[in-house]
């Protein structure tokens, strides 16, 4: 019988522990700056006091160190030199946090302007010296790429137009310049949180755009019977980017979940809707092996991760598992965290802590 | 029957409350004990015994589901179909009679839509997602007064093609449901409808709209009710439903959007709108501020619940907590009633001290009933969703 939130607090507070587990918070405070561990995983979760933090895994499952957030975090950028790491608010949420890989600790935490939110995700520069992150500027309800200079505390030094309505997840192509940013075409304010305000005049897309100078490079909607597929998570495999999406109408509509794209071509809708049957509409994350050959959709409403062939957009296997969210590349295939506290990696669980909740995404240190 | 009592009257705030509670309570099982502010909600859980009540997940959930549809989901969406006739007809009286007296029908008519619409409005699944219908019923919030626009701008140009329910139907959804029909009954220059020359244009476009409200509504009750229809796929679950795997989807989406009526009212009617203080406050983010139907309009949301929970017996296999949740949400309900007894403007209601602290109040019993609905009985019946299944992002 599981028990409620409430008594499971009022018995935690009754026994003087933290609810962390196999691991209680202690250890993890003492591992910061004497582990010898080296990170592999980041990933936000919420924990059994109903808090939220970001964490730091080793290979081997450790967990290396974790610092709260302020309220739910989202995703990971990490820095080319493996040094930082930046952990993205949820949106509608203002906050990032820099971790710090080597000292395994939190560095500086930084927002973004007054009207802005993040949406809880970005990337590094090849050489690691600015940050990119994907905001709304809510009252003028545009996209935004926020543009943070690594070398002088992260301070905003510019933004780019992301050339559409709420820019989810953007990522850095393989050239280094070119931005391909994830249009989900849905308005939000922070005055609705979590509210979809223009469901009926929605229009999801891909925006390129060059780094260098904001300018658009290339966009592609998505032909009329998606425009309610909020296009979201995105991850490159070899000259394509895979996106997951979720849709917003009718739950019966048979529907791609995911599609494919290169630069200058439609947005190629991945195998038929039957595919993604029982999958509730709804992709969570998506990733690319470490050669690009396969790419990873988790689908956790549907308790369900599809792994396709990048060439030939055949489904590989699909695998069931209980609210899985968050996916990342390892050596072999795919590193897998879900919602009951477990990494999988290579079929075997890493780790092991039913008290906390592995969040939407998980980012490799690699 | 209202009654004109001034805000600040003899009665301080600690009185009403005290009051609504006790007189709540009287009619109850809850302990007495549970009266201390902020520890009602508190109170009422931890006194709940998980473990005495039993393990429901093996109970079958189809026979629950079926009571749903039948006697809350449907019967709700015909109450809406009757009463856009209603108003319908209404309009039209007025329209070929322009008078104060057809008017204020009109106006009444109005009154029992906001309850029927707020009775519904709780169902977005399936027949109302489809084709943007919730939308075209309800388009709120509508933050930069977006659908104000183009409601103006079809009466300021007596747009002829949105005079017949088909071409109406085509325009944007701001323009065809209950809120485009607020403005033309209560808005700016309505007080015209009564004087207006028979068949105006004013008059003709909101017979209109109450006429595609209808067609929406009776809409969606097919599609509830068709032999392939949303019910159908509620009680035929399987693994080859595009929908529902398992009747347990069913009941946790059930919950879901019971979970979801509760948050908007609290969070996005409620609090967003009512803000820290009353100087703060933005009582114009509130839906049906301009017809003074807000408060009622909240009444009738949360009531639903209470509906779906008892009458549509969702709530059977967990009765200690639905008579909580029943609890909570009554409560709130007393608090609004109060309010709406004070016949005042919704819009000064919210910049006075007192109603603002009441309104205030409320969000407790609130967020005790959405605990209650979104952890508790999921929890009970083990229907809880995976933290990566919830509001996904």
């Amino acid at each position: 019988m599981p028990l409620s939130r409430r008594e499971f607090l009022s018995r935690i507070a009754a026994s003087g522990v933290l609810a962390t587990g196999q691991l209680p918070l202690a250890s993890f405070v003492q591992a910061k700056t004497t582990s010898p561990h080296k990170p592999a995983y980041v990933s936000t979760l919420r924990r059994a006091d109903g808090r939220y933090a970001a964490a730091v895994i080793d290979h081997s499952g450790n967990l290396i160190f974790q610092e709260l957030l302020d309220d739910r975090g989202h995703a990971t950028a990490i820095a080319p030199n493996k040094k930082f790491a930046v952990v993205f608010a949820r949106r509608p949420g203002r906050f990032a946090l820099v971790l710090d890989l080597i000292k395994n600790q939190r560095h500086l935490a930084f927002s973004p302007p007054a009207d802005h939110h993040f949406y809880g995700h970005g990337f590094f520069s090849p050489d690691g010296k600015l940050l990119y992150a994907t905001e709304n500027d809510y009252e003028n309800e545009r996209g935004i790429i926020g543009i943070y200079d690594t070398e002088n505390n992260f301070m905003r030094i510019g933004q780019h137009d992301s050339f559409g309505i709420g820019p989810h997840e953007a990522i850095l192509l393989a050239d280094g310049i070119t931005i391909a940013i994830s249009n989900g075409g849905i308005i939000t304010h922070p005055d609705y949180p979590r509210q979809k305000l223009n469901l009926a005049s929605m229009e999801p897309q891909i925006s390129y755009v060059d780094r260098r100078d904001g300018k658009l490079i290339s966009q592609s909607k998505l032909p009329s019977e998606y425009s309610q597929l909020s296009l979201r998570h995105m991850s490159a495999a070899k000259d394509q980017i895979w996106i997951g999406g979720q849709y917003e109408g009718d739950p019966s509509n048979s529907i791609s979940l995911v599609a494919s794209h290169r630069i200058g071509d439609e947005i190629i809708p991945v195998s038929k809707g039957q595919t993604y049957l029982g999958m509730k509409q709804y992709i969570g994350s998506v990733s690319t092996n470490i050669d690009g050959s396969l790419v990873a959709t988790t689908a956790p409403k549907g308790n369900k991760i599809a792994i396709w062939n990048s060439d030939t957009h055949e489904l590989v296997k699909i695998i069931k598992h209980q609210d899985a969210g968050g996916v990342a590349p390892n050596d072999k295939d795919f590193t897998i965290s879900d919602g009951r506290g477990n990494l999988w990696q290579n079929d075997k669980a890493i780790y092991h802590n039913p008290e906390i909740a592995w969040d939407n995404h998980l980012s490799s240190v690699k | 029957m209202t009654m004109n009592i001034p805000l600040k009257s003899a009665r301080p705030l600690k009185q009403r409350v005290k009051n609504v509670v006790c007189g709540t309570l009287r009619g109850s099982t809850i302990p007495r004990i549970a009266i201390t502010g902020i520890a009602i909600t508190g109170i009422i859980i931890s006194g709940l015994s998980v473990n005495a009540w039993g393990q429901s997940s093996e109970t079958a959930y189809k026979p629950i589901i079926e009571q749903v549809i039948k006697k809350a989901i449907l019967p709700s969406y015909e109450k809406l179909v009757e009463e856009a006739a209603h108003q319908e007809s209404n309009i039209e009286k007025l329209c070929l009679s322009p008078s104060e007296t057809n008017l204020n029908s009109a106006k009444d008519s109005f009154r029992s839509l906001v309850s029927a619409w707020s009775r519904v409005e709780m169902y977005r699944i399936g027949p109302a997602i489809k084709d943007n219908r919730q939308e075209k019923l309800f388009f709120w919030p509508d933050r930069k007064s977006i659908g104000l626009r183009q409601v103006r701008k079809l009466i300021d140009t007596e747009e002829q093609t949105a005079l017949t329910t088909e071409t109406l139907k085509k325009k944007s959804v701001a323009v065809q449901g209950i809120l485009a029909l607020e403005y033309v009954l209560f808005g700016k220059n309505s007080e015209t409808l009564s004087v207006a020359t028979p068949k105006s244009y004013r008059c003709e476009y909101g017979a209109t709209i109450a006429q595609a409200i209808g067609v929406t509504a009776q809409t969606i009750v097919d599609d509830w009710s068709s032999p392939s229809g949303y019910a159908a796929q509620m009680l035929d679950t399987s693994s080859t439903n595009p929908i529902y795997r398992s009747d347990a989807e069913v009941m946790q989406d059930l919950l879901r959007i019971s979970s979801e009526m509760i948050q908007s009212t609290r969070d996005l009617k409620i609090k967003n709108t009512i803000k820290d203080s009353p100087e703060k406050s933005k009582p114009k983010r509130a839906p049906f501020w301009r017809s003074n139907l807000t408060l009622h309009a909240y009444r009738n949301n949360l009531d639903a619940v209470v509906s779906l929970f008892t009458i549509g017996g969702l709530g059977q296999l967990t009765p200690r907590y639905t008579k909580s949740l029943a609890f909570e949400l009554e409560q709130t309900n007393k608090f609004l009633a109060e309010l709406e007894k004070e016949n005042t403007s919704w819009e000064k209601q919210v910049k006075q001290k007192e109603a603002h602290e009441l309104l205030t109040f409320t969000l407790i019993p609130l967020e005790g009933a959405q605990y209650i609905v979104s952890d508790l009985i999921p929890q009970e019946l083990g229907l809880s969703l995976g933290f990566n299944s919830l509001d996904g992002d």
